[in-house]
């Protein structure tokens, strides 16, 4: 029985939210405040059941590892931003935090981009495959093209820069074309998944 | 016939979106023969959990919500169907804060088929805060990183998935379920440690994850339902399933997108070949 409910509030609350398609309307914006409002119920939960009630409160509380409340006044120190007076003592932690963030960049550039910088020199050949050699021929001819499209300090005005920098442009246009049709595509699919959830789970008149 | 096609230029959107959804619905009721096929980067996943070694573990990060759950979800389940069907222990975990509780949903509805047990078979250690600095953490100190599941809410040592995995090396594949840019600080964590990494993203994220798979720090890739339907037909063969004919709907909207794009612009052309004669 409880399943019955649970999938028809899913439905209704569906329904109502693909209203939006016809025009806005009261009955929208209240599942889009029900959804707003449970996701954000929901999260403060789960913070509290899976992270700050084991990895917090146990160990100061029945663990008798008190300096945790230390955890607590550094975060609070947060909240003097709204006191003009005080608010050096939240850029304390803003600026601790930055600190953190700025290493773990570094780390992330090194650790995202060099591979793939190495990954783009290709070696033109046409032997053993003249495939693999076209392939690597359009993604030279496409770095090439794109980098000195951005190439700001030197004109474009003359050839062969002129040329080079508009194919570089084409070959962005072509790039972000596939972009906007894989989100097409990703929009699409979460649309199909609520229309098969409509028609199996809820009206029961398809098989899956 | 030219008025007639200026006319489709203006047509009202909500007649759009009624023909989108009859031609989206249509495959669900009726089985349309339309061709589909498998890429190399779903078979890259596929054959990196195929040949996975027994004393390694699956590390499942699971980054997706009920926003995608269009996707995410059909990926997860093919992907935790496979590690169950072939007795691959996995552990799951993630940044978001549902994505590991809707896949315990998921696993556990499959561990039924396979007769898999938490504990055995799989591990939910929960979501994850701290980002990337709590990866470097979990990558040097497992059980310290992590203390207890979060379902039992026991030490990690309690079951035999998690008793063996004492760092990342003990790791042999990452799969990355992911609806947002998280799968950044999960290749971070494979160059720095080399483990293995594939990621299960949305159809939106996938132009930007070409290029991992090109300097190789990705192993595979699933991209959107395609990658799911692609996942779903290497581990059940041929048979038609219920992704597959999400699919198909899939290809009748694009069909759609691609009829009214055209002549919506055949009109435009039409008009202004109009007004200069005139």
């Amino acid at each position: 029985m409880l399943d019955v409910i649970i999938v028809w509030l899913a439905a209704i609350s569906t329904l109502g939210i693909y209203s939006i398609l016809y025009k806005e309307n009261p009955v929208f914006r209240f599942f889009e405040h029900l959804f707003i409002g449970l996701g954000l119920g929901w999260t403060i939960f789960t913070i509290w059941k899976d992270i700050l009630h084991p990895k917090w409160w146990t160990p100061m509380v029945e663990q008798g590892k008190w300096y945790w409340i230390f955890a607590l006044v550094i975060g609070a120190l947060y909240y003097f931003i709204y006191s003009p007076r005080f608010s050096w003592m939240a850029r304390l932690v803003i600026s601790t935090l930055m600190g953190l963030s700025a290493g773990l960049v570094f780390k992330s550039f090194a650790a995202i981009y060099i591979p793939q910088i190495e990954a783009s020199f290709r070696a033109v050949r046409f032997t053993p495959s003249i495939a693999t050699g076209l392939n690597n021929l359009l993604s030279t001819i496409i770095l090439i093209s794109v980098l000195v499209y951005f190439l700001f300090t030197i004109s474009h005005d003359k050839q062969p820069i002129a040329g080079i920098s508009k194919l570089g442009r084409w070959f962005i246009m072509l790039g972000l074309g596939a972009m906007f049709g894989s989100t097409v595509m990703a929009r699409l699919s979460l649309f199909i998944d609520r229309l098969t959830f409509l028609l199996h789970d809820w009206l029961r008149i398809i098989k899956l | 016939m030219n008025e007639w096609l200026i006319k489709l230029r203006s047509i009202k959107r909500e007649w759009i979106y009624l023909t989108l959804a009859i031609l989206v619905a249509l495959p669900l009721f009726v089985k349309l023969p339309l061709p589909f096929f498998v890429g190399p980067q779903a078979k890259g996943l596929y054959e990196a959990v195929e040949s996975l070694p027994p004393d390694k573990v699956v590390l499942l990060a699971m980054d997706w919500g009920p926003a995608t759950k269009g996707e995410s979800m059909w990926q997860a389940q093919a992907v935790i169907e496979h590690l169950l069907k072939k007795k691959k222990p996995f552990i799951i975990t993630g940044y978001d804060i549902l994505g590991p509780q809707l896949s315990e949903e998921l696993a556990d509805e499959l561990a039924k088929k396979y007769k898999a047990k938490y504990g055995d078979d799989w591990v939910n250690v929960g979501f994850i805060t701290g980002g990337l600095a709590f990866l470097l953490r979990m990558s040097k100190n497992f059980k310290e990183a992590f203390k207890e599941d979060s379902i039992k809410h026991k030490p990690l040592d309690s079951y035999s998935v998690s008793r063996k995995v004492r760092d990342i090396h003990d790791i042999g594949l990452i799969i990355n379920v992911t609806g947002s840019g998280s799968y950044g600080d999960w290749i971070i964590i494979q160059t720095t440690y080399k483990v293995p990494l594939a990621v299960a993203c949305t159809a939106v994220i996938t132009p930007d994850l070409y290029p991992f798979l090109d300097s190789k720090q990705l192993i595979g890739m699933l991209s959107g339902l395609k990658g799911a339907a692609e996942y779903e037909m290497l581990i059940k063969g041929s048979h038609r399933s219920a992704t597959l004919r999400m699919m198909i709907s899939q290809s009748m909207a694009h069909i759609l997108i691609i009829l009214l794009i055209v002549l919506g612009n055949i009109g435009l052309y039409l008009e202004r070949r109009m007004r200069t004669n005139a």
